[in-house]
């Protein structure tokens, strides 16, 4: 019994084929090199993408510039499942508020990225954007679990709906980000990075949806979303410290907290982002975000990176986009000297 | 999200139900004790610290944001109802 033989035709001969007198062949061949030559353009183009450093290898192409979005709604449990799918990507707005903002802020997050870096999703490959919503009872909090994004209703004291926040949504998905890139770990100098890291690309999210120039925003995280007894912000970026009444963000390394909470101790490289983006003025995102972006995939930042070790990064990184004796170096230096990190 | 912040409340056991005190008193007295605090589930979870005014040599108690749940549980009903926003707790 003859056993059916299976080949892949090699483009040569393909290409000898689509010249044969039959012609039937020749446009069986055709068709055939048509869509070989759109699989190898494509996988030529993602190839020439790089994704995170920890992310899998391409292994088929994706045209990037578009979110894959699919909102979930939990219903009020608090199991780290999906939940009901409410909302999926090209689908229109619902009656659900906190899903359309959910939508919406997925999307400005993802337009960010792949329009200031060229970064395709969180993972530079694409990778789908979960959002759940309606995540436990007055949940007072939105979390990022490595998988997808859960928001709270919030309490209506601490925090209000969660998904109000496009900077939070913004802050969530760049631990992804970072997930993806340096890993840094959660606890620690190297914890603060992660949670300012979240922060500073977080805050340019909201300036890029909202219009808002270095000299135009509040430079506020959490504005939207806090309630009274947190009002007006969770943390400054300029003014770190002074958020709120109970803010206990420092703003140099004088007020460093050995062994604080990774929230407290960020308002340093907080502050040092904000100095850089306000002296060199116009969109944060015209120099001192690709800076912070090029030091947070720079091989030499490790997942227990100190703050030194990020500040000297982001000088030799600014060194390398723009010069070793350009105003951007100047300004970065001058930022990590005025929060007391030293170089 | 909002880590540098805090809600804090006390829970007085005497003003409890004495089996509910009893369980209670018992799951805090298996706490870890002054141990060092693990590793969050995700970035942004809860944490809570947990000390005893009447045994302070204990030290505190860091729990994740699961693990305030069965017999513990009105703790984390405490907090919510009676608690108070504060700055983040200041290691000692």
């Amino acid at each position: 019994m003859h056993e059916p033989m299976r080949c892949i035709l090699p483009a040569s001969l393909l290409d000898k084929l689509a010249r044969s007198d039959d012609e039937a062949v020749r446009a069986a061949a055709l068709d055939a090199l048509a869509l070989d030559t759109r699989f190898r353009i494509a996988r030529a183009e993602s190839a020439s993408r790089t994704g995170g450093r920890t992310a899998a290898p391409v292994t088929f192409a994706r045209i990037g510039g578009e979110a894959h979005r699919t909102i979930y709604d939990k219903k009020n449990s608090t199991t780290q499942s999906f939940g009901t799918v409410v909302r999926a990507e090209g689908q229109p707005a619902v009656q659900d508020v906190a899903v359309d903002e959910a939508y919406d802020g997925l999307g400005n997050t993802y337009d960010y990225y792949w329009k200031i870096f060229g970064r395709d999703s969180i993972d530079g490959q694409g990778r789908p954007l979960h959002g759940c919503v309606h995540f436990g009872r007055d949940y007072p909090n939105a979390f990022w679990d490595g998988h997808a994004m859960f928001f709270g209703d919030g309490d209506g004291q601490f925090l209000t709906r969660t998904t109000a926040g496009i900077d939070v949504i913004g802050h969530e998905l760049t631990h992804g980000v970072t997930q993806y890139e340096a890993n840094l770990v959660y606890s620690g100098q190297s914890g603060a990075l992660n949670e300012s890291i979240s922060d500073v690309f977080g805050i340019q999210v909201k300036m890029m949806a909202l219009g808002q120039t270095s000299e135009s925003s509040d430079w506020l995280i959490g504005a939207d979303i806090v309630g009274p007894q947190l009002a007006p912000a969770l943390r400054s970026m300029k003014d770190p410290g002074h958020a709120n009444p109970h803010d206990d963000q420092p703003a140099d390394m004088d007020g460093y907290v050995p062994e604080g909470d990774v929230h407290t101790n960020s308002g340093i490289p907080n502050r040092a982002f904000y100095l850089v983006a306000s002296k060199l003025g116009g969109n944060a995102w015209d120099a001192a975000g690709p800076i912070w972006y090029a030091a947070l995939r720079d091989n030499r930042l490790n997942s227990t990176a100190t703050f030194q070790e990020f500040a000297r990064l982001t000088v030799a990184n600014a060194q390398q986009l723009y010069g070793h004796q350009s105003g951007q170096v100047d300004a970065v230096s001058a930022a990590w000297d005025t929060v007391k990190v030293p170089l | 999200m909002a880590g540098n912040v805090a809600l804090g409340a006390e829970l007085d056991t005497a003003q409890r139900p004495p089996e509910e005190a009893a369980r209670l008193e018992t799951a805090v007295d298996g706490l870890p004790w002054g141990a060092p605090a693990g590793t969050p589930p995700h970035p942004d979870a809860f944490r809570y610290e947990l000390d005893l005014l009447d045994q302070p040599d204990r030290g505190i108690a860091v729990l994740q944001e699961t693990e305030l749940a069965g017999d513990l549980e009105p703790l984390r009903v405490q907090l919510k109802e009676y608690g108070v926003v504060g700055p983040s707790r200041r290691p000692t």
